[in-house]
């Protein structure tokens, strides 16, 4: 009975902490009577292995009389060291006997790590255990091996080959590694705080660090179809909650996402679940699987304008040349990225919904017309007018029946503006733009007129640096301090 | 027949290329050749206007054959040739001499008649020396004065330095000769002597690098050929015409160098106008200049054909027909 014994820090700090005072709290807190008069009975036998204390289970090693001194003190200044309460000196040595098998090695990983770091429910109803002072489980197995241990030891098949060249590699321990503790105490220190996340602007969606507006990859790959070339971004990320009969409140992400390959395929999808990796993977895969194909104009723009609406949000969609950008909301602008339309406006008017929204573009989006299904429509030639071409007539499509109407056989009150037919006769309000308050005032004069003596000067001075070289007057060749970034300084550099 | 090293109309110097190139036969001819895609006329010019959605119509037949007819007399304003003229001389028009007043000022006085509704060419500009004499201003003080008071679009006060030589030999070496034509017409008037030495010289280096698609379908083509066919350089361009069996335009290039060279021999001989290979025969016989080459391509292009028609028959008998 003199190897030595692990036991529950708590308990030592009892043996150790026998002040009247205390006692009889820490008895109630920790122990029962039996343990109690066990521990009493061992306390004289036994002195904590100096370099256990800081653990969960201290190892407390057989005591002899001189020993014990110096034990004591060394207890008390590694005490001393992490800030324990000392209340009085232990009242003598300490205990013997070793068990080989606790709680400890019955119950798995999950189940000591929810001892330790879980909150009760009615705590978590109060709101423990959710902000800063949230204990998280580490994981212990990070930094550790298979095969490789405390003993530093070579197990042929596990962690060396079996047969090195031609012989059999026998068992054999090399000397204890000493830097493996500390390596994984650092690994586990750096674990378990909440950092704030940090991410590159480029990954930045609209909404600083959170989700909507970032990349969430492709959808996965299913069989042969490897969804080459598709993006998805989020739209939305909430977390919604339901009261459930048995657990109470039951939180939930939801995430709205589009994608698209950037070439007219794309789609969108709602998803629910309890994490977000789940989430992520759940609605992606389900906007993969809800794809449309959208046509495009050149591939940069939609066919035509177009006024849509879902619910009560309306969006007015005009097509516009290249180099205009996506002038619009920023869910519409997300998924028009995601589309490959490169040049739009857009005007929202109503609530500003993104699920709405979406649904609406998408269902304008769809519902648009090709030329050749206009021109068949009207049994008209449909005849395209670019100003940069001059307004040379560019007949983009005519009806494939190849009948085209004539002048006569068009009646009377019949559509024929452009505008007006794809938008169903609705007329989209523009507001009159009125010139600006200051423009009415005296001094505005007496500004434009100052401002028109340098209006001209940049493109003079532009001139004149093509013609001349230089910014010059008829000053310039007699006198040199009229050259722009002339010193007097590097005048005397040069008489020097 | 001397050519001069600069190009220009040279042929007989004192020859006046205008009436010739103003009558109605020539013209016809050169705007044949000068041909009117409309994808090149109409095409977008960049010149950093903002760009706007395109507008869409439904049209008839009738609508869309009037729009048609409108676009084709835009494309010939638009293909309006720039004039051939001969060098214009210098003007030496003394309307007083008063020594009298001699060093009155150290620098000469313009006087400009800047009335309203004039044209450049009729307004009166008229220089005091300092030694007295008041003479009508020269073409390059009118020039200038115009441009002050008038400013036309393009034209700048200092003709700008890619007219000069090795900035011209620069960017033509590029390739941008309508640019450089361009940019000339907006600059110089027609029979400017700069305008001259300066549109020769990129006829000579489109002749040279036988680039002349670049210029087919612009106002350009119809004065580079005038000027090939009066300089009786023209093989270079038959033989490229030739390649692309464009017989027509040989042709046409053939009766152009009949017209402006009226003493040629070929013309003696009556050949049916709708015959172009024969007209292209008759003027290799007689009239050409490099007659090795051409005949190679005229054979060359007649290969091509036989052998064409040669396969064409072969599939035609494959198939069993």
């Amino acid at each position: 009975m003199m190897a030595s014994l692990v036991v529950p820090r708590r308990w030592y700090r009892y043996l150790d902490t026998l002040n009247a005072r205390y006692l009889g709290s820490l008895r109630a807190k920790y122990l029962n009577s039996v343990s109690i008069r066990y521990l009493d009975t061992l306390s004289s036998r036994y002195t904590a292995s100096p370099g256990t204390l800081q653990r969960h289970f201290v190892t407390l090693v057989p005591s002899t009389s001189h020993m014990v001194a110096d034990a004591h003190i060394k207890l008390r200044q590694q005490q001393e060291a992490v800030n324990q309460v000392m209340c009085c000196t232990p009242s003598g040595p300490l205990i013997y006997s070793r068990r080989t098998t606790s709680f400890f090695n019955k119950l798995t990983a999950e189940q000591l790590w929810k001892g330790v770091t879980s909150v009760s429910n009615a705590g978590r109803k109060q709101g423990r255990g959710k902000g800063v002072g949230k204990k998280i489980a580490k994981d212990l197995n990070r930094g550790q091996i298979i095969g490789v241990g405390q003993e530093n030891m070579v197990w042929p098949g596990l962690n060396a080959p079996v047969i090195r060249g031609r012989e059999l590699v026998q068992q054999k321990k090399l000397p204890k590694d000493e830097e493996r503790e500390a390596r994984l105490i650092k690994i586990r220190n750096t674990m378990g705080s909440f950092r704030a996340l940090r991410l590159d602007p480029l990954d930045r969606g609209w909404c600083g660090n959170k989700m909507p507006g970032r990349s969430i990859g492709p959808p996965n790959p299913i069989e042969d179809d490897k969804f080459e070339g598709f993006d998805t971004r989020v739209l939305e990320l909430k977390i919604v909650t339901c009261m459930t009969a048995v657990f109470g409140r039951k939180r939930r992400f939801s995430m709205f996402v589009v994608t698209g390959n950037g070439n007219g395929l794309g789609g969108f999808a709602l998803a629910k679940a309890t994490t977000i990796s789940d989430v992520t993977r759940k609605v992606k895969n389900r906007a993969g699987q809800k794809l449309l194909y959208i046509e495009r104009y050149n591939e940069h723009t939609v066919l035509h304008d177009f006024f849509t609406y879902f619910g009560r949000t309306k969006i007015f969609v005009k097509k516009m040349p290249e180099g205009y950008g996506l002038v619009c909301h920023r869910a519409i602008r997300t998924i028009c990225q995601t589309l490959g339309i490169k040049d739009i406006h857009a005007k929202i008017e109503g609530p500003t919904n993104v699920q709405n929204i979406t649904k609406a573009f998408f269902l304008g989006l769809i519902r648009q017309k090709t030329h050749q299904k206009l021109a068949d429509e009207k049994q008209l030639h449909l005849v395209e007018f670019r100003k940069e071409n001059l307004n040379f007539p560019k007949v983009v499509a005519t009806p494939q029946s190849g009948k085209v109407r004539t002048q006569e056989e068009i009646p009377n009150n019949e559509e024929l503006d452009f505008t007006q037919h794809i938008m169903d006769g609705k007329v989209q309000l523009v507001k009159k733009k009125y010139p600006a308050p200051y423009e009415k005032l005296p001094s505005y004069e007496i500004y434009l007129k100052k401002y028109a003596r340098r209006r001209n000067h940049q493109k003079v001075m532009l001139n004149m640096l093509v013609e001349e070289g230089e910014y010059r007057s008829f000053y310039t060749d007699q006198y040199p301090e009229c050259r722009p970034g002339y010193s007097s300084k590097s005048e005397e550099a040069e008489a020097w | 027949i001397t050519h001069n090293k600069d190009g220009g109309y040279c042929d007989t110097p004192d020859r006046d290329p205008a009436p010739v190139f103003f009558s109605e036969n020539v013209q016809t001819i050169l705007k044949k050749i000068t041909g009117t895609d409309f994808n090149k006329v109409f095409r977008q010019r960049f010149d950093e206007k903002k760009l706007s959605p395109p507008e869409y119509k439904f049209m008839t037949d009738e609508e869309l054959k009037q729009k048609m007819k409108n676009a084709e007399r835009l494309s010939s304003k638009i293909l309006q040739m720039p004039p051939v003229l001969k060098e214009r001389q210098a003007i030496s028009n003394i309307l007083s001499r008063d020594p009298a007043i001699t060093g009155f000022e150290n620098c000469k006085f313009v006087f400009t008649d800047i009335t309203y509704g004039l044209p450049d060419r009729k307004r009166l500009v008229v220089v005091r020396d300092p030694d007295g004499t008041l003479r009508q201003a020269s073409w390059e003080e009118a020039e200038r004065m115009n441009q002050i008071y008038n400013p036309r679009p393009g034209r700048k006060l200092k003709p700008p330095k890619l007219f000069q030589e090795e900035h011209l030999t620069n960017v033509l070496e590029r390739g941008e000769y309508e640019f450089v034509l361009d940019s000339a017409c907006a600059q110089f008037e027609p029979d400017d002597p700069e305008y001259l030495r300066i549109t020769s010289v990129v006829y000579e280096s489109v002749d040279k690098k036988r680039c002349y698609q670049l210029l087919h379908s612009t106002r350009h083509y119809g004065p580079l050929c005038f000027y090939l066919t009066w300089n009786k350089k023209i093989e270079n361009l038959l033989i490229s015409l030739l390649q692309q069996e464009k017989l027509e335009a040989c042709a046409d290039i053939v009766r152009l160098y009949q017209l402006i060279h009226t003493d040629c021999k070929s013309k003696m001989i009556n050949v049916d106008p709708n015959q172009h290979l024969e007209l292209l025969k008759a003027y290799v016989e007689h009239d050409s200049l490099q007659q090795q080459q051409l005949q190679l391509a005229i054979q060359a292009y007649q290969e091509i054909v036989r052998e064409r028609q040669q396969y064409n028959e072969n599939v035609k008998t494959a198939h069993g027909l």
